[in-house]
């Protein structure tokens, strides 16, 4: 199992969505990925659509630095 | 060399399809590493050769011995006032390049025939017929069958279009359909009777959907079925056919070699 950062701060909606679908499709299976987002619409829509694709949403919490950070494991 | 990954720019390119299901990552990088002919740069061609650059289909090969006329840019619309008297592949690479300079565009500046049809056709996944008479129609199936690569058939007239996709050996050809040119003279053409600028639009837009839907494999291709539309009324029809076991060109005593029809070219050009 590995564990990856990603930080798609500053990139908008959906390249942020077709970004973390590249990284998703290079990991395994139950590997974890932190990623960290934008407020505003990135925080809206793309857990949805990461969920949608059959990954799990473990947590959603504002960052300290700004936006926020969702743990995803990939399903 | 096949592309197994993408850049930086090219994620951001085709975000839209890489998050859409059913094309997705697997989908793009088949289109990055597909290679489309589009024969004829006029009404048709020029949609689909700007949606298929658009779209990233790595290698387009574009066909027409034609140059650009002032009378053309109604309805083809890759070509602009300044590209009056310039050969119209020429105009249309550099549309689809400025559009997305990633692609490689291979341009033929000839009418096709007999002759040259084959080689051409042979090192391409899928071929979109943007010609505009019965004779380059009926070449255009008759190498795609023997060369069995699937291609898009395509015609406007007036306020309507039709079209078909043909997958040679699995589905009906043109020829099971039409079987073979109608008289010269019988029946109007496209600068006899004219045709709405924006048919083109819309017919063209539907064989490079068709291309793409192939490459990715995805969807209900327009095989065995020719759409028809009149825009008058908007109404889309879809009539069903099967394939002509006797079929002159694809039936089981079909054509071994190539010929050329008698041409009955477009007024517009000469």
């Amino acid at each position: 199992m590995s564990n990856v950062l990603k930080d798609f701060r500053g990139i908008k909606c959906p390249v942020n969505f077709a970004k973390t679908k590249l990284v998703l499709a290079g990991m395994n299976k139950g590997d974890i990925l932190e990623l960290l987002i934008d407020d505003g619409s990135a925080i809206e829509n793309l857990p949805g659509s990461v969920e949608k694709e059959g990954h799990k949403v473990l947590s959603k919490d504002e960052e300290k630095s700004g936006g926020w950070k969702i743990v995803i494991q990939k399903g | 060399m096949k592309k197994t990954d993408f850049t930086d720019k090219e994620v951001e390119r085709y975000a839209r399809h890489i998050i859409l299901e059913h094309v997705g990552i697997e989908g793009q990088l088949k289109l990055l590493n597909s290679k489309v002919l589009i024969i004829g740069a006029g009404g048709l061609g020029s949609p689909a050769a700007l949606y298929l650059a658009a779209a990233g289909v790595g290698t387009i090969g574009i066909a027409d011995g034609d140059i650009v006329d002032l009378s053309n840019l109604q309805r083809q619309i890759i070509h602009s006032t300044n590209d009056i008297g310039i050969p119209k592949v020429k105009s249309a690479k550099n549309k689809m390049l400025a559009l997305n300079p990633d692609i490689t565009v291979n341009t033929y500046k000839e009418y096709l025939n007999a002759s040259n049809i084959l080689e051409i056709v042979s090192s391409y996944d899928f071929i979109i017929d943007g010609s505009d008479n019965f004779a380059t129609k009926f070449l255009i199936n008759d190498a795609c069958v023997l060369a069995n690569k699937p291609f898009s058939h395509g015609g406007i007239l007036r306020f309507t279009g039709q079209t078909m996709t043909v997958a040679p050996n699995h589905s009906a050809c043109y020829a099971c359909v039409f079987d073979s040119p109608p008289p010269q003279q019988s029946v109007p053409t496209c600068s006899s009777a004219g045709v709405l600028g924006t048919i083109a639009g819309m017919l063209g837009t539907i064989q490079a959907t068709e291309a793409i839907k192939y490459i990715v494999n995805y969807g209900e291709l327009l095989t065995n079925k020719l759409l028809i539309f009149d825009a008058a009324t908007m109404d889309f029809d879809k009539i069903k056919f099967d394939k002509n076991p006797e079929c002159r060109v694809c039936g089981k005593n079909g054509i071994k070699q190539l010929k050329d029809y008698e041409q009955n070219i477009c007024e517009d050009r000469k």
